[in-house]
């Protein structure tokens, strides 16, 4: 082929192309113009008691001047599942909800009580939003919730998802997201967790009242905006927002249960990778104390898990090895204990018997409710498949297979100074 | 005439090899083989490495010919010319098959509204250009491409190497071991990526250890492809049904990437570029069978009907991934069994013969 | 032979130009001479003391030929030759030599008393350097040689005259390493510049054109540098070096991509700081080239990629502007484009003003008028400081970086991808004088890796590119081998 030829070719694709193409393109303006930057989602059921959702996004509306100035609104939409709402969403906003910024979806208790994989499905199916999007669950009302969250003076637009991932001590954190939630649904433990942020009951209303008929208005903050909210959220939003470290727990889809703070802790046991607990030990008495409580915090724990049948009975056997550090002594007298770390039989024992104690606990919550946090259905399956599996068919019901799991916890500590 | 170092020609399987297989074809397979794919993707690797092996001994005992003239010799034209057509057709659907993923990849993830027109004029050309100025030029463009392609891929794959368990989907084998043997039937289609190396006999400057540096680089590359889909397959369970391109939705996975947001996607854009990569050289390879088929000169007739060909098959797919899939599923895993038979024999007759030939000139 | 024949053929052929100087005396014994020269070119004052004067005085009674006495005893300049006719003399006249024609003598002397003026070797303006040498070519050829020669005290130095332009007769200079420079490469280049049949060669970049052998490609394609350091340097490598009367820039073949990305400044500075320049100025060219097209590729395609802090600051800031981005980052570029072409072309007390102005008022009014926004006005000032991180490739760089900008207007990041795999494409294709454009990367040359984007010191580096052909690849003994 002549050289000149292909010359003619080259020049007339290029021709074409820019015709085909140019007119339209160059006009094409930016497309915050077209697609509204949604940062975060709360589903609800409607107010009307129909079966429909009620999903708020919290959208940032940019404001001309060029300064780094969040300014968030929150519309409002209704439909049957996520796309009816989000097409109703846009005709309100005249744009297309962007959910590829979405930080946190915030689901409330009464959308909880159905299926949330069914809603949430059409999140992680496409690639609309990202799959490592944050669920949060709320006591409440999540519209709520995210207009308090909208409205704080010291707004970020991934506040809750910032306060969220502070919890690092608890097993929830930034893990909890729709991959991790699509993940657990479709494994054979189905349980899956989320974090449980409430509103503070004194401001909640208020912050209720504030954002009730908020759909579509603008609540913008304005000023903070450079802040850092990673350290410290809870002083972010004092009053408001309140993740006091409860969680709750999905199993099928369905909103299990709702674990307190106080008793997160003792999940805390069973779960790998968590270390940095507070541990108190109360009424030491030996031959230095009397009556002491000791804080002691794990700087290291190594934690091995046996699991074996004993007449068709599963058992674990957990195998901890921490290192402590003495945080504070306090005495019922007031003296005081000057070396930096205490540690003896007395106290080894104490431990024993708290952390049994209080996996037992964890585990009895496990039981009563039916779901497998720690995915021990995985752990007999793959160690001793043929007994699982003997196991599960002696079951009347073989989803209940928690019950009769039993576990045996051994503890040996150090200090560590 | 060589046109291709050693080097050269290692980057180009290694980019044939790699083409599809962090995009769409994990997913895939976990839906055929379930948690059992990533031996599915082992054992397929090694029918791949074959085929690699077998035509770098061609390549190696034949350094001044061509495969039109080897199948020619021994096969007679008439054979030559089946075998011929047989290899296009099937290098013809693999180059669809990367036109079609890397469509859907762009609209999937990247535009709200992407024509078909609008892709396929930009990519024909460019490829067709690397196709059309030969393997010297591919070789040396995929020298240039390759550390910014290693650079993307291992920053995508880094970003989520601590969420890794290594257990998440034991036990394996809990079905027993036909659903990996269904799921490597099924997916055979993305292992035959090797074919088309033939096409490059008589062009390659053969080195000393010609064939252990080919086939060390491409028992590298299948452990990586392995490794990664192990982690990949780790990290989302049971979730990875719901993913549609592995590396992408890797890349943006890691809970870490929402401080971050999203501009590891740039990264996985250095990553697409293996695709164009990958179809340059299913269309170089289009372009000399068509050429040797219809003795012309120049491949640039025969590149222009085969880019005409294809736009056509994708326009009558509606560039339809899944309809895609389907096919691979059904068919044209099944036809690339002949196909890698076919080339395991040619392979075989072309190196026995020269072995012969060469004992004969020793004596 | 007849004076007055001579000088009329010799007016004729100047056309009766003004500027075409003879003069006719006697020697003392009463002998007709003539002396013709071009006004200006010529040192009037030693053509006075060294050839008229001497002449005048000459009182022969012998019976030898005038012209060999004088050539003999007489004249006393170092270059003096016999014109074979008037055409040589012609010729000879206008390279600055003086021509005497004696009445009595059949030869016609032709005395060498060049006067050109020309300016002191100084540093370049477009090449500075930090540490290294400051001399630099200026319009004087002979001027250019001398630099050359001194830096290259060997007698492997080769150096081809050639005459380029029907009517400049401009004096090219080939010059090479005799034992170093593959011969073949010599040949081509000689052809080629042989083959020339223009009327006038003004400056060495006229030679450009006649020698890339790609005619319509926008990427430099021959090596140029002010530097006789810089020339020196690829002479040594194997290249083949052109000086042309009138201009200071030398052109060197073959020319590969890389030596723009070396500065000459690395080789007199720590290998490893060099290493780091270099990585640099890569990464410098390859932002100017690709970011404005990936800003507005993100804009417009993929807000989604961008990062939420960095999104709302971009939204703010576009939020009013109304130009879309591409129409907007293509204005900012021809608005510095402009800038940049009228703050070269004015005189330069006003340039500097010009800069000043158009950057710091133009730019700061548009954006507070809303005009256009601070990250486009950011971007586009950004990507223009780094197309000069390489000088030499500041013009390519930017005619690219419009080109990418529009690709990413109308494609997107596709759009990107494809201008980059098609660039690379191209790049890989183009060969100069059998080197490869992008070598030593592609094809990859592991030899030459020691001074491509890494620079090992000089003493670890053993042998010539292999990237430029060459029939001597020992530059120096290795270590090892020396024990």
């Amino acid at each position: 082929m002549s050289r000149s030829l292909f010359n003619k070719i080259v020049v007339f694709c290029v021709v074409f192309f820019l015709l085909i193409l140019a007119p339209q393109e160059i006009n094409r303006p930016n497309q915050g113009t077209i697609r509204a930057v949604c940062t975060g989602l709360a589903i609800d059921t409607a107010t009307d008691g129909s079966n429909l959702l009620n999903v708020t996004a919290q959208v940032l509306i940019p404001k001309p001047g060029g300064q780094y100035e969040q300014t968030i609104s929150l519309v409002n939409g209704e439909g049957a599942n996520l796309i009816e709402s989000f097409d109703n969403m846009r005709f309100q906003l005249g744009k297309e909800v962007g959910l590829a910024h979405c930080c946190f979806i915030i689901i409330s208790k009464d959308v909880s009580e159905t299926n949330i994989a069914t809603n949430l499905d059409y999140l992680i199916r496409g690639s609309y939003s990202g799959n490592n999007t944050v669920l949060v669950y709320t006591d409440g009302k999540a519209k709520d919730l995210i207009a308090v969250a909208s409205n704080v003076n010291s707004n970020e637009v991934d506040n809750i998802q910032t306060l969220v991932k502070y919890n690092k001590k608890f097993l929830t954190s930034n893990e909890a997201n729709l991959k991790s939630f699509f993940a657990d649904y479709n494994s054979p433990h189905k349980t899956s967790v989320m974090n449980c942020v409430n509103l503070n009951k004194e401001s909640g209303s208020e912050g209720g009242s504030q954002s009730g008929g908020s759909s579509g208005g603008s609540s913008g903050g304005s000023s903070g905006s450079g802040e850092s909210s990673s350290s410290g959220a809870q002083n972010n939003l004092p009053d408001k927002i309140k993740n006091d470290g409860s969680f709750a727990v999905f199993y099928d889809g369905k909103l299990a249960t709702v674990i307190d703070a106080d008793k997160h802790k003792y999940f805390n046991w069973l779960d790998k990778e968590l270390t940095n607990n507070t541990v108190k030990i109360e009424n030491i008495t030996d031959d230095t104390f009397t009556n002491a409580t000791i804080n002691y915090s794990i700087v290291n724990k190594i934690m091995k898990q046996k699991f074996y049948f004993v007449n068709n009975t599963p058992c674990i056997d957990i195998y901890y090895d921490l290192k402590l550090r003495t945080e504070s002594i306090e005495q019922e007298d007031g003296t005081t204990y000057p070396n930096q770390s205490y540690i003896n039989n007395v106290i080894i024992n104490a431990f024993n018997e708290k952390v049994e104690q209080e996996s037992q606990q964890a585990m009895d919550i496990q039981k009563e409710y039916g779901f497998d946090i720690f995915n021990y259905y995985k752990s007999f399956n793959t160690k001793s498949h043929t007994e699982w599996q003997k196991y599960l068919n002696s079951l009347d019901n073989p989803e209940d297979y928690m019950k009769n799991i039993q576990i045996f916890t051994h503890v040996t500590c150090e200090s560590m100074i | 005439m060589t046109e291709l170092s050693s080097r050269q020609f290692i980057l180009i399987s290694l980019y044939l090899i790699i083409s599809s297989k962090l995009m769409s074809m994990p997913t895939l397979i976990f839906d055929y083989a379930g948690k059992e794919a990533i031996f599915t993707i082992a054992l397929n690797f090694i029918v791949e490495i074959l085929i690699v092996f077998l035509v770098c001994e061609v390549i190696k005992r034949n350094p001044n010919t061509n495969l039109f003239q080897l199948l020619k010799q021994k096969f007679s034209i008439a054979g030559a010319y089946i075998i011929l057509i047989i290899l296009y057709a099937f290098i013809l659907f693999k180059f669809l098959f990367v036109l079609q993923e890397l469509y859907t990849f762009f609209k999937e993830f990247l535009y709200d509204d992407f024509m078909p027109i609008v892709f396929a004029l930009p990519m024909f050309f460019v490829v067709g250009y690397l196709a059309f100025k030969g393997a010297r030029t591919m070789g040396r463009t995929f020298e240039i491409l390759f550390w910014f392609i290693l650079i993307g891929i291992i920053v995508t794959i880094a970003s989520n190497l601590e969420y890794v368990s290594f257990s998440r989907l034991e036990p394996y084998f809990e079905n027993g071991i036909m659903p990996m043997l269904d799921g490597s039937l099924k997916s055979l289609f993305y292992f035959g990526n090797s074919i088309p190396l033939l096409f490059f006999i008589g062009k390659v400057q053969v080195t000393q250890k010609f064939t252990t540096k080919v086939i060390a680089s491409t028992v590298g590359l299948a452990l990586f492809i392995t490794a990664f889909c192990f982690i990949f397959y780790d990290v989302y369970g049971m979730a990875v049904p719901y993913t549609l391109f592995a590396l992408s939705d890797f890349a943006q996975y890691a809970p870490f990437i929402l401080d971050l947001q999203r501009l590891n996607w740039l990264s996985t854009m250095v990553d697409v570029t293996k695709l164009f990569c990958s179809a340059s050289i299913f269309l170089y390879c289009l372009g000399q069978a068509g050429k040797n088929m219809v003795k012309l000169k120049s491949s640039f007739y025969p590149i222009l009907v085969s880019i005409i060909i294809t736009y056509v098959l994708a326009t009558l797919l509606n560039y339809d991934l899944d309809i895609m899939k389907h096919y691979i599923a059904n068919y044209l895993s099944y036809a690339t069994i002949g196909v890698m038979a076919l080339t395991i024999i040619i392979s075989l007759v072309f190196s026995f013969n020269r072995r012969k030939n060469e004992q004969k000139f020793i004596q | 032979m007849d004076i007055q024949k001579i000088l009329q053929e010799l007016k004729q052929n100047f056309n009766e130009t003004s500027d075409l100087v003879t003069r006719e005396f006697s020697t003392h014994s009463g002998e007709k001479v003539a002396i013709v020269f071009i006004d200006n070119i010529v040192d009037q004052l030693l053509l006075a003391t060294s050839v008229i004067k001497p002449l005048q005085n000459l009182n022969s009674e012998e019976k030898a030929d005038l012209a060999d006495t004088a050539m003999q005893q007489i004249i006393a300049f170092s270059q003096v030759k016999e014109a074979k006719d008037i055409t040589e003399l012609t010729e000879n006249l206008l390279s600055g030599f003086c021509g005497v024609i004696f009445e009595n003598s059949q030869k016609i002397l032709i005395v060498q008393c060049v006067k050109w003026i020309t300016r002191l070797p100084s540093e370049p303006p477009t090449s500075a350097v930090e540490k290294g040498p400051r001399e630099g070519f200026v319009e004087d050829i002979m001027s250019n040689l001398t630099l050359l020669r001194k830096r290259l005290k060997t007698n492997n130095l080769k150096i081809e005259n050639l005459k380029i332009g029907k009517e400049t007769n401009t004096e090219v200079r080939l010059i090479y390493l005799n034992d170093v420079a593959e011969p073949q490469v010599v040949k081509k280049v000689k052809e080629k510049l042989q083959a020339i049949d223009i009327d006038g060669v003004v400056d060495s970049n006229y030679l450009i054109d006649y020698l890339q052998s790609r005619k319509h490609c926008i990427f430099k394609q021959i090596g140029s540098t002010e530097k006789p350091d810089v020339v020196t340097a690829k002479i040594l490598e194997g290249r083949v070096a052109i000086l042309v009367d009138g201009s200071p820039i030398a052109l060197t073949v073959p020319y590969i991509l890389l030596e723009d990305l070396q500065a000459s400044s690395d080789y007199y500075s720590n290998a490893g700081r060099a290493t780091f320049l270099r990585f640099l100025r890569l990464f410098a060219a390859l932002i100017a080239i690709t970011l404005p097209g990936i800003y507005v590729a993100l804009l417009c395609y993929h807000i989604k990629a961008i990062p939420i802090k960095l999104l709302i600051t971009i939204l703010n800031s576009v939020q009013g502007i109304p130009l879309t981005p591409l129409l907007e980052v293509l204005f900012i570029i021809f608005l510095f484009e402009i800038l940049y072409e009228a703050s070269l072309r004015m005189p330069r007390y006003m340039g500097l003003a010009l800069s000043v102005v158009g950057a710091l008022i133009l730019g700061d009014t548009a954006v507070q008028a809303g005009l256009i926004s601070s990250p486009a006005v950011l971007i586009v000032a950004i990507t223009g400081v780094m197309s000069y991180t390489i000088p030499e490739q500041s013009n390519q760089i930017s005619f690219l970086r419009l080109i990418f900008t529009i690709l990413g207007g109308l494609l997107g990041i596709f759009g990107i991808i494809v201008g980059v795999v098609f660039l690379i494409g191209y790049l890989v294709n183009l060969d100069s004088y059998g080197a490869p454009y992008l070598a030593p990367f592609a094809p990859y040359i592991k030899a030459d890796q020691q001074d491509a984007l890494m620079h090992k010191p000089a003493n670890q580096v053993f042998y010539r590119p292999k990237s430029i052909p060459n029939i001597n690849k020992r530059r120096q003994k290795n270590d090892r081998t020396k024990q």
